[in-house]
């Protein structure tokens, strides 16, 4: 499976950047990253090699992958990273209100359900964190240069 | 000790802890019936609602929904034949026969009642053994306590699953994550690569957003389904609940020879819950005047798993006060809580804690016989929630764990690092890596990187050769290579 080889590799950088990264700090700061990263490293490699040598081989046991179709997978990333956009733009409150509305309706409820549902997830949340937890949710990238140009 | 051990037992009827206390039982219940969401994501989900919050709520408010969970799942085996969590599946292989043959709420009533009974079993047999470890943890100098977190972090090995090789460098990248920020007796900011939010290091709660809630979103938005699709049906519970109360009674003996292997196995880091349920099952079995009803629609076949199940709670919290190794993922998890609500985990937790530890094993009984009495009462309107369209679910979740990364330090950069560790979380989850091992890592992590430094430092490289420290440099061998000598010595016996 290339995915399980892509994914190993991945994991085999991050380790050989933590390791070579060490390499500039004083004995007492990396005398333990090495005696972790340097281990891991190796593990890492042996696994990298396996992971190559069944692909090779092509064999067919393949890993437990969850149901569902490239579609599927390719939709929810996308909705995930568009959440994480509305919530840099917009911010939380607008964000969370726009994402769940959309997701709801896209996925089969009515119109009303769907907007009661978000209306109610977004007050609930502002009630919770703002008013019951005095925190202050982020406010979004247009309120943010709003805030700026009105202060100008 | 008597004094502390009943301070802990008032401090779980304070109001504040109490409640949270039911708000946990309640939650886990939730969690524990929808299939295909784990304590563990319920765990993580919560996680972020606990910081700043007294360390006696927050912890018993955690464990109280580890310990409901399972109890939650039973029903859902017992009523639709769908475990709602992994050790539940040994509990249907009797109690859905059972409900086809229109008892119900027998099954119901025994599996709830071994269930509370075993989590008091194996919570009291904690408080019993907390005497008699407490003396030999508190005798530790620095080098033993490095390599009894040493050998904590090897049972990684163990809660991998027959993976070492990916459960090893899970662990060991989960080590390195927890190096990252300022390093204690230099003061160098390690691994920022320039930025300054990883100045402070990479956060406990997006690292375990990112490993395991986020992913359960994925998951559920592409797999997930709802019970009613998939055509099960509700069984009858029926009035013959006071008969499942008396036949775990009837069977005392399988119920106290089954919490005792459940607590047992519960001790032993790393092995999961899955199989004393199933050992226990297998017991049962071999033990029974009539095995060939087994499968069919036994109450022995329930008894047994739920009682083990539960009753492993009691174990596992025990090595994870005493020694600060988890014995299973979900204590992982909880361990992580300590350190969000400011509580060190590890060999200190009954020198400095103790009354807190009583209180944590208080619970294990208490919230267990809760849950009991809440399914009991309104098991059939809590089965209701498996037919709600777990992907209309998704979005929620998704807000709730965005909001809980964010709510650590009101810093979007915690919410892209659990967006990023998603990535990681799900390929982990899929690709046999062991994200409990990570998490695992994590929270020994600085840990171990401290008593190492220490030992160092006062008593030279030959700080493992001291007895104690040997004692547990053999255990940690023996306990990584258990399974390679395991298939060793079944091969030979095979052979001859």
């Amino acid at each position: 499976m290339i995915i399980n080889l892509l994914f190993s590799i991945l994991l085999l950088a991050f380790l050989i950047v933590i390791d070579l990264y060490t390499f500039k700090y004083p004995l007492e700061a990396r005398i333990f990253p090495w005696l972790v990263g340097i281990p891991a490293t190796v593990l890492m490699l042996i696994q990298v090699v396996k992971d190559i040598s069944l692909l090779r081989r092509r064999e067919e046991a393949k890993p437990a992958r969850p149901t569902g179709s490239r579609r599927a997978y390719a939709e929810i990333i996308a909705w995930m990273v568009g959440f994480l956009l509305a919530i840099y733009v917009l911010g939380f409150l607008a964000g969370i209100l726009l994402f769940v509305f959309l997701y709801l309706k896209m996925h089969g409820l009515s119109l009303s359900r769907s907007l009661a549902l978000a209306a109610g997830l977004s007050i609930a949340i502002y009630g919770i964190f703002t008013l019951g937890m005095d925190m202050r949710l982020y406010p979004g990238l247009i309120y943010s240069l709003y805030l700026n140009s009105t202060n100008l | 000790m008597i004094e502390v051990l009943f301070q802990g037992f008032l401090t779980i009827f304070r109001l504040d802890v109490f409640a949270f206390m039911v708000l946990g039982v309640l939650i886990g219940l939730v969690f524990g019936i929808i299939p295909g969401i784990g304590g563990l994501a319920a765990l993580s989900m919560l996680l972020p609602m606990v910081w700043g919050m007294n360390p006696e709520v927050a912890l018993v408010f955690l464990l109280s929904i580890t310990c409901a969970t399972s109890q939650g799942g039973s029903i859902t085996a017992v009523l639709i034949n769908v475990p709602g969590t992994g050790p539940n599946a040994a509990t249907l292989l009797d109690g859905y026969p059972m409900a086809q043959q229109g008892k119900a709420g027998r099954a119901l009533a025994a599996v709830l009642t071994s269930g509370a009974l075993g989590g008091i079993f194996g919570g009291i047999l904690m408080i019993a053994l907390i005497p008699i470890v407490r003396p030999m943890v508190l005798s530790f100098g620095s080098p033993e306590l490095f390599f009894l977190v040493l050998l904590g972090i090897s049972f990684i090995t163990a809660i991998a699953e027959g993976k070492m090789l990916k459960g090893l460098v899970s662990g060991g990248i989960g080590i390195l994550l927890a190096l990252f920020g300022y390093q204690m007796t230099t003061g160098i900011p390690r691994f920022s690569f320039g930025t300054e939010y990883l100045e402070d290091g990479i956060k406990l709660i997006p690292l375990t957003l990112g490993l395991f809630a986020f992913p359960e979103v994925i998951d559920l938005a592409v797999g997930g389904e709802a019970c009613s699709r998939t055509g099960k049906s509700v069984a009858k519970i029926g009035s013959d609940l006071f008969e499942g109360v008396k036949d775990v009674f009837r069977h005392f003996w399988l119920f106290l020879r089954c919490s005792a292997i459940g607590t047992i196995i519960g001790i032993i880091p790393g092995v999961g819950a899955e199989v004393a349920t199933f050992i226990c099952y297998g017991h049962a079995k071999q033990t029974s005047k009539h095995p060939e009803m087994f499968g069919k629609g036994t109450v022995e076949g329930v008894i047994a798993p739920e009682s083990a199940s539960n009753a492993k709670e009691g174990g596992a919290l025990l090595t994870t006060l005493a020694f600060g190794i988890p014995g299973s993922a979900a204590m992982a998890l909880l361990l992580g809580a300590f350190l969000v609500v400011g509580i060190t985990p590890g060999p200190k937790m009954l020198e400095q804690h103790l009354a807190l530890s009583f209180s944590l094993a208080w619970t294990s009984i208490i919230a267990n016989v809760i849950s009991s009495i809440i399914l009991l009462i309104f098991a059939r309107q809590f089965v209701k929630v498996t037919f709600i369209d777990v992907r209309i679910m998704a979005p929620f979740i998704l807000v709730f764990a965005t909001i809980g990364a964010y709510s650590v330090g009101g810093n979007m950069f915690d919410v892209v690092t659990a967006f990023l560790f998603t990535i990681v979380g799900y390929g982990a989850k899929h690709l046999g890596y062991n994200r409990a091992a990570m998490i695992l890592g994590f929270v020994l992590g600085n840990l171990a990187e401290t008593y190492f430094l220490i030992s160092l430092n006062s008593y030279g490289a030959g700080f493992f050769l001291r007895p104690i420290s040997i004692i547990l440099i053999i255990i940690t061998i023996l306990g990584m290579s258990s399974d390679i000598l395991f298939k060793f010595w079944a091969r030979r016996r095979w052979r001859s």
